[in-house]
């Protein structure tokens, strides 16, 4: 039996695309601050002023202490990997609503301020990956940042 | 590390986002047979319960109550009279129709369960419980509920 016979015998299944857009108004409120900075390329964080450590994505309120933080401290451009994971199935984009392969890894980088975030890792291949390399942050063009996580597009292995 | 940065504004930002979301919907092979029946034949089936007897529409694979396997289809005259309605006076992104349209439960002849549609050729301020309904089906259709285009007032 050719492949083309065996397609003609399957029965019928009806599938059918359901795309949406769900347009909405995100108020940063507190975290104003901390998008602001990305505009001009630069990652602050809130600092607890009782254990001193560094929140991103910034807090009111540390979470352990309780106590208002008030402090903005600059992190710098550069971090430590603490972890890396890689996606090897199409995952969905919900900024397009499509599957898509996705080839940088995700990391957890701890910044030069002590604050810890996340992002890609402009190394795809996770066995070049070892925890404690130094990596720094890869920036969109000014023009194109809008005060969100993705204006760093990637963190970048650096030599030592 | 940096010193002497220039100042940082906190003037607070509305972000304007927009999720997208692009589903693949499976019908199943109780819903394809639901779907193709209506595109092709404009046949309304329902399925019916082998333990409680009960008749679904639209199907399902199994019954809800007995959780009994259900495969013995029926075919509906897809007349039926109007159980509960609602009339949408707003307009909404993909709504199927322009408002203002109605949306009735029709209690189909035939079938123990309620189905959701559209209320078609009625005048929004005469629509009464209990009133006779019939499916007009569109000319082009797709295997989809809407190629039911609305259900009708039935003389």
């Amino acid at each position: 039996m050719t492949a083309e016979q065996k397609k003609e015998e399957q029965p019928e299944f009806i599938q059918f695309r359901y795309p949406r857009e769900v347009p909405y108004e995100h108020a940063l409120g507190y975290q104003s601050k901390f998008a602001n900075a990305l505009k001009q390329g630069r990652i602050i964080a809130t600092k607890c002023p009782v254990c001193g450590r560094c929140t991103i994505p910034p807090r009111i309120v540390c979470p352990f202490h309780h106590v208002k933080q008030t402090e903005w401290v600059d992190q710098g451009q550069r971090g430590r990997l603490i972890s890396a994971f890689k996606i090897n199935f199409p995952m969905f984009n919900s900024r397009t609503g499509e599957l898509q392969n996705w080839e940088n890894p995700i990391i957890a980088v701890e910044l030069e301020g002590g604050a810890r975030m996340d992002g890609w890792c402009a190394e795809t291949d996770p066995s070049k990956l070892k925890t404690g390399m130094l990596l720094e942050a890869v920036w969109r063009p000014e023009e194109e940042r809008q005060g969100r996580a993705d204006d760093i597009l990637h963190w970048k292995p650096v030599e030592e | 590390m940096a010193e002497n940065l220039p100042e940082i504004s906190s003037e607070p930002i509305v972000a304007g986002v927009t999720a997208h979301s692009n589903f693949l919907v499976s019908t199943g092979a109780t819903g394809t047979k639901f779907l193709s029946e209506l595109r092709d034949n404009k046949k309304i089936m329902g399925i019916k319960c082998p333990k409680c007897s009960k008749v679904y529409v639209p199907p399902r694979t199994h019954c809800p109550t007995c959780f009994a396997r259900m495969s013995e289809w029926v075919e509906l005259s897809g007349k039926g009279s109007l159980s509960s309605y609602t009339v949408v006076r707003y307009k909404e992104p993909y709504m199927p129709k322009e408002p203002p349209y109605a949306y009735g439960v029709i209690q189909m002849d035939g079938a123990d369960t309620g189905m959701a549609h559209i209320l078609g050729e009625v005048d929004l301020d005469k629509i009464k419980v209990g009133m006779r309904l019939e499916p007009v089906f569109k000319e082009q259709r797709e295997g989809s509920i809407l190629d039911i285009d609305y259900f009708k007032p039935s003389s």
